[in-house]
């Protein structure tokens, strides 16, 4: 999350060795190399970095006559509606939130459980985790079975937790990945319990007919 | 708001490190950097109009990684074909034998490294890229760490970044003109 500061930075900072870069030899656009540490360099100059933007007025203006006014500020003019619910809102009540305008009701309702999607920093992913403790057991090999109980409850039990929470954020909720995860924890708790029935069967077997 | 998570289209290039797998990610205001490690990913958002400047910087990890892969690969090679023609001079089976099981052992791994050679070499030259922003100052992005990768990228942003910094100035909403009547 940003926040915009009145003043651009002014110069390119090398990012090997912090020398600030004349900026007439990045304006061509090509390559060249740092004038103290000779790291090949490009760079690519926004309009922001020459022209600030304007800094947010401190004050709300007084509505006139007629005018839309502010929803938590009757006295002040309107400037913006928040982006999630619709409301006027004036200079002072603008929280822009990255690129969004929000009111401060929609903010502090946001930041309690990451419903909004520029808030979150981090995921876990629960369906991948089950993929994981499903696939990787069977892939250790066979011999490692007695630990299925284990693994495999873990696998359905991350899949089905894991099935109503979000996924990572740019790819989406994977629910194929939950259901791999699944399924492999399915056959490892068959296989747990099949080897289980073997052991137990072949001891009584062999108890009967000696 | 709706809670439907936002839509993010891929940006080309990624970067594979200890601390997990980067890759950048186009949202509708935002670039998104997310670093992956196995079940758990971390963001970070750089605002398409607060972006200053990018600046592509050319390493030498390309360069590195053929020089090992190089040496893995190449002398691997050259041992195991100086095993095998080693062998060929020798008289009693059972030395030749050993000899040809030697070479045999470590062609694979040689092969492997060449391969691995190969692929360095035809990704292209390697880089880094550093976001500046208007706030937070410069931030080296964990990915695209390929030069051609990088182009491909900012010829892509470039267009966004500059249309995203023409509406600087915050807008008056039209509705405020209209509601007197
Ligand atoms: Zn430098
Ligand atoms: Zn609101
Ligand atoms: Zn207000």
């Amino acid at each position: 999350m940003s926040v915009s500061l009145p003043v651009p930075p002014s110069f390119v900072a090398c990012p090997a060795c912090g020398f600030a870069l004349p900026l007439d030899a990045l304006a061509h656009g090509g390559e060249s190399p740092c004038p103290q540490c000779r790291a090949r360099l490009s760079a690519t100059l926004f309009p922001t970095f020459w022209t600030p933007a304007p800094a947010a007025p401190g004050l709300a203006d007084h509505a006139g006559d007629g005018e839309a006014v502010c929803f938590f500020h009757p006295q002040n003019r309107a400037a913006l509606t928040c982006e999630r619910c619709g409301r006027f809102i004036c200079t002072v009540c603008d929280m822009p939130l990255g690129a969004r305008h929000l009111c401060p009701t929609c903010l502090t309702s946001g930041l309690g459980g990451e419903k909004l999607p520029e808030l979150v920093v981090r995921r876990f992913l629960w369906a991948d985790t089950a993929l994981l403790t499903g696939l990787l057991p069977l892939v250790a090999g066979l011999f490692v079975w007695p630990g299925f109980i284990v693994t495999g409850t873990a696998a359905i039990f991350c899949a089905l937790f894991g099935w109503k929470r979000p996924g990572s954020l740019p790819r989406g909720r994977r629910h194929w990945v939950a259901v791999l995860g699944l399924i492999l924890g399915v056959l490892q708790l068959a296989f747990w319990f099949g080897m289980l029935f073997l052991f137990t069967n072949s001891s009584f077997w062999a108890k009967t007919f000696r | 708001m709706n809670s439907a998570a936002p839509a993010y289209q891929k940006l080309p290039g990624r970067s594979i490190a200890f601390s997990g797998i980067g890759r950048l990610w186009l949202g509708e205001d935002h670039v998104l950097e997310a670093e992956s490690l196995l079940v758990h990913e971390r963001y970070r958002r750089f605002f398409l109009k607060d972006m200053a400047a990018i600046v592509v910087r050319r390493t030498k990890a390309r360069m590195w990684w053929n020089v090992a892969h190089g040496v893995l690969g190449f002398g691997g090679a050259a041992l195991a074909g100086g095993l095998w023609w080693w062998g060929t001079f020798v008289k009693e089976q059972e030395p030749r034998v050993v000899l040809w099981v030697f070479a045999g052992m470590i062609a694979p791994f040689a092969l492997f490294f060449l391969i691995l050679f190969l692929i360095n070499s035809l990704l292209g030259p390697t880089c880094r890229c550093h976001v500046q922003t208007t706030a937070a100052g410069a931030h080296a992005l964990a990915a695209p760490t390929r030069l051609r990768a990088a182009r491909r990228v900012l010829a892509r942003l470039t267009p966004l970044i500059e249309a995203a910094q023409k509406m600087n100035a915050p807008t008056l909403p039209t509705e405020v003109g209209t509601s007197a009547e």
